[in-house]
């Protein structure tokens, strides 16, 4: 049986920065971001350490603000180097797609 | 670990358990401290919304390890100094403790008389509260209830060891010269200060970067 979570690994993370480019946002908001997507096995658990990755990184920064469920909530905001990463890693994973399409579709390398 | 007063029991319950994994992780002091404040802050909305400790998280231990693997370490530095530091006052606040109790004594000879027995209980105090409580913690997702036993095993062994061994390696009373407690309390402050200074130094490049809004990848990624 296939294990799929190799794959979504290296994936999550420019989902995750691609949510946060659209708009200053929260763990949960992010969650049902990636659900609404079709990532129906992540959990906050799943996005937490990936965050952390990505501030230690320093693509996205992080900020408390109150919130209107009661605990102080962390909004994120993608900083400069992380559209700049964003943006190789959809780079890049079009260059994957493509291969992949020819290879799975045997379509000649145009 | 922050206070859990809006937990409810099962939240709770898992959150302490994480703090006490955590605490064995290898990451920078500070960041831990905000790290476990997110995840309560996770743990109480999660709550709000009515989902259970496990949908939240997902598997506890996984979660803990994704956290620490992608948290800001301690340096080895941070570390030593530390551990070297605590491992020294122990020694200095004894050594002080018999000093007040025997000045003039000690004044006269010019060292320190030092009862091994004493010195045996304060190398077991600082194993128990190292190594003992390290691999207590380490398990904390594992065997609840029988975790209690490695503290007593714990120290049965090193106790037991410690008075067993002692006599063939050390004399009855030491000798302590009151230059070598001098040296001990002032290395002693020394490591301490350089723990709390480099923890305070990462962690503040690390508010420093976030406030400046990052431009470009930096020096201070691991």
């Amino acid at each position: 049986m296939y294990d799929k979570t190799q794959l979504m690994r290296g994936s999550l993370e420019g989902c995750i920065l691609k949510i946060i480019e659209k708009q200053t946002t929260y763990g949960y908001e992010i969650l049902m971001g990636m659900k609404e997507a079709g990532w129906i096995d992540v959990s906050e658990g799943t996005l937490y350490p990936i965050l952390l990755r990505l501030e230690k990184q320093h693509y996205i920064k992080a900020e408390k603000k109150a919130s209107p469920l009661g605990p102080k909530r962390k909004y994120y905001q993608i900083t400069e180097a992380g559209k700049m990463y964003l943006a190789e890693f959809y780079e890049n994973w079009q260059i994957l797609e493509h291969t992949m399409l020819v290879l799975f579709d045997d379509r000649k390398d145009t | 670990m922050k206070d859990t007063g809006n937990l409810n029991k099962e939240y709770r319950q898992v959150y302490q358990t994480m703090c006490e994994y955590l605490y064995t992780k290898n990451i920078n002091k500070l960041i831990r401290k905000d790290i476990l404040a997110d995840i309560l802050a996770i743990a109480e909305e999660g709550q709000l919304r009515g989902a259970s400790p496990h949908e939240t998280f997902g598997d506890y231990e996984s979660f803990c390890d994704e956290v620490s693997k992608n948290a800001i370490a301690e340096t080895k530095l941070e570390t030593i100094s530390l551990y070297l530091g605590a491992f020294l006052m122990l020694f200095s606040l004894s050594f002080l403790k018999e000093l007040l109790f025997s000045l003039q004594t000690t004044l006269q000879l010019g060292y320190l008389l030092y009862d091994r027995a004493d010195f045996c209980m304060y190398f077991t105090d600082f194993l128990m509260i190292t190594l003992v409580m390290y691999i207590y913690q380490r398990y904390a997702f594992h065997l609840p209830k029988m975790r209690i036993l490695i503290i007593i095993i714990g120290f049965i062994v090193i106790d037991g060891g410690m008075y067993l061994i002692a006599p063939y390696l050390l004399p009855a009373k030491m000798h302590i010269p009151l230059l070598f407690i001098g040296c001990i309390c002032f290395i002693c402050v020394i490591m301490l200060s350089l723990s709390y200074w480099l923890r305070h130094k990462h962690y503040q490049q690390f508010l420093n970067y976030k406030s400046t809004s990052g431009g470009e990848n930096d020096v201070l990624q691991k």
